[in-house]
């Protein structure tokens, strides 16, 4: 998945934006994560018999400017609620496992937003349970919900640091999608995620007139 | 493993149900934002729905060793905090003012149900059950959360939870089968009873033991075999833990109630007591019959002048006495003696 470059990431803060139409937009397929790895018997014992991460796919795009990167994501959900919330996670380096949300040494850096908090979080996994604040990357988002659609736009600075996921113009990283139902009262593990990374190619040159 | 256990014993024969207990944690513990509706120490009149309503039948806890699902209990069912007009029926200088609640209909409280009992006239009958957090041996909460955010303190056995470390996911309270966590909407995370730990941790007993004018509480240390606890609970075998058929092994314990014997239509009182046996083993389990039957046994000693240990302790005539190493007032540790 190519993050086209264009020349002001301003017009792609809005969801709705006309400018996102322009930019090819792609199917994320995602899968419940599996109830064995549910980290207490008390959530597998709960949830063994009731449905979760039913969300089976999700519409990806994403641009930058050389400061700012925007991540587009759209996906169907029929009941609005306050605890819907998505991730999305990339390595801080390597290749962490994902399944485990990173582990020691191979942490994972998270952009979380949930509609019931007004910011949205940089958090830090080195594992199930292990989240924790990130540094600060000039994260925002804004959510749309319109007849059962979710749209939202992440963004965050361009950049590298100390437990920071890097990105810079022309790398290629890697990132996964965690979604949560707010309405079916998924959270922690209970989600629907990317199962693998996808590969994620910064632009170098602007292409994209806008 | 925990080194101590700290207990708690209460003598439901002393209860008054005068929620002093309430108040006192409540003014002490639950007054920040998003705690309004928080009442970390209840007071319900049992048989009755209790607080949050119909929690003994909201699951959680364990069977056969195994976690068993629970439901989380709705603000409503914990029974939201009210505002009232204070201000203008006070002293608005309205003659007629009516006190109100800021909402129009109100169907349910943390004690909706006090002193409605059970029973038939002139065989009614009820008692009231104060609860905290049973700070559990093998706690459901802990062992529920996904992110290791609830602790059980090696030094006491006293359970917190790691407000830094909790998100808010809630499984706690789904899976402790008391339902004594809350949830604070303002910090998005799950609160509940401390044991009063700052006052512990300088020998001075939690608030709502200290406070309560009819002296139920008793503390201690379980393993103290010298202590009133360990008295209460493994020696004399009076004081029993709540629903045992939880699983989570609490270590709140309740010395259960006698009650006056049924009468008939005359008036003429029977050998039956007026509070159900059955119902009493529905709360404490089956070693209900034999608490009452020592207590009566060693009731009968001391009215016939013979020295009784436990009614001694029972009646508590110095409230040092009750708390075991708990027993130092917060002006001494607070320099102030």
């Amino acid at each position: 998945m190519i993050s086209t470059k264009v020349t002001k990431i301003e017009n792609y803060r809005d969801p709705k934006s006309d400018s996102w139409s322009a930019i090819k937009k792609t199917q994320v397929d995602l899968a419940k994560t599996p109830l064995a790895l549910q980290p207490t018997q008390y959530i597998r014992a709960s949830w063994e018999k009731r449905p979760y991460g039913e969300t089976d796919s999700l519409k990806f795009a994403t641009v930058h400017d050389s400061k700012e990167i925007a991540f587009h994501l759209e996906w169907y959900v029929p009941v609005r609620h306050e605890r819907d919330a998505v991730a999305i996670a990339m390595p801080i380096t390597g290749n962490p496992p994902l399944i485990t949300m990173g582990m020691r040494d191979a942490p994972i850096h998270m952009l979380y937003w949930v509609e019931r908090e007004k910011n949205v979080r940089s958090t830090i996994a080195i594992g199930i349970g292990t989240t924790r604040p990130g540094k600060n990357v000039g994260q925002t988002g804004v959510a749309n919900w319109e007849n059962g659609v979710r749209q939202i736009v992440l963004t965050r600075k361009l950049g590298q640091a100390e437990e920071t996921a890097p990105l810079v113009a022309g790398m290629t990283t890697m990132f996964a999608i965690a979604l949560w139902r707010g309405a079916n009262d998924e959270r922690a593990g209970l989600k629907a995620y990317s199962i693998t990374w996808k590969e994620l190619q910064l632009g170098a040159s602007g292409g994209q007139n806008d | 493993m925990i080194n101590h256990q700290v207990a708690m014993v209460m003598d439901l024969n002393k209860c008054l149900g005068c929620q002093t207990c309430t108040v006192a944690c409540k003014r002490l513990w639950t007054r920040r934002d998003g705690m309004e509706d928080m009442w970390w120490n209840t007071v319900n009149t049992a048989p009755g729905e209790g607080t949050p309503r119909g929690w003994e039948n909201m699951g959680g806890g364990f069977r056969d060793g195994d976690a068993q699902p629970g439901t989380r209990p709705t603000p409503k069912e914990f029974g939201e905090a009210l505002d009232f007009n204070y201000k203008e029926v006070f002293y608005g200088g309205k003659k007629h003012a009516v006190l109100a609640s800021d909402k129009p209909k109100v169907d349910w409280g943390p004690n909706w149900d006090e002193d409605v009992g059970s029973g038939t006239y002139p065989n009614s009958y009820y008692f009231y059950i104060p609860r905290i957090c049973n700070h559990c041996t093998r706690p459901a909460c802990l062992e529920a959360c996904p992110r290791n955010a609830i602790e059980k303190r090696k030094e006491d056995g006293i359970v917190l939870i790691n407000e830094e470390s909790c998100r808010g996911y809630r499984f706690c309270m789904e899976a402790c089968p008391y339902k004594k966590i809350y949830f604070n909407e303002v910090a998005g995370i799950s609160q509940k009873c401390i044991f009063c730990l700052p006052r512990v941790e300088k020998q001075v007993p939690p608030a709502c033991a200290r406070q309560c004018p009819g002296r139920v509480r008793f503390l201690g240390y379980l393993d103290d075999e010298d202590g009133v606890i360990h008295k209460l609970v493994n020696q004399y075998k009076v004081a029993l833990p709540l629903h045992p058929e939880y699983g989570t092994q609490p270590n709140v314990f309740y010395v259960p109630p006698f009650s006056p014997p049924k009468v008939d239509e005359q008036g003429r009182p029977s050998t039956v007591p007026r509070i159900p046996l059955e119902y009493l083993e529905s709360l404490f389990g089956e070693k209900v019959k034999g608490a009452l039957d020592t207590l009566m046994i060693e009731m009968e000693k001391k009215r016939a002048g013979k020295k009784s240990e436990l009614m001694d302790l029972l009646i508590s005539r110095k409230w040092q006495d009750m708390f075991g190493p708990f027993n130092k007032h917060p002006r001494e540790v607070n320099g102030q003696n």
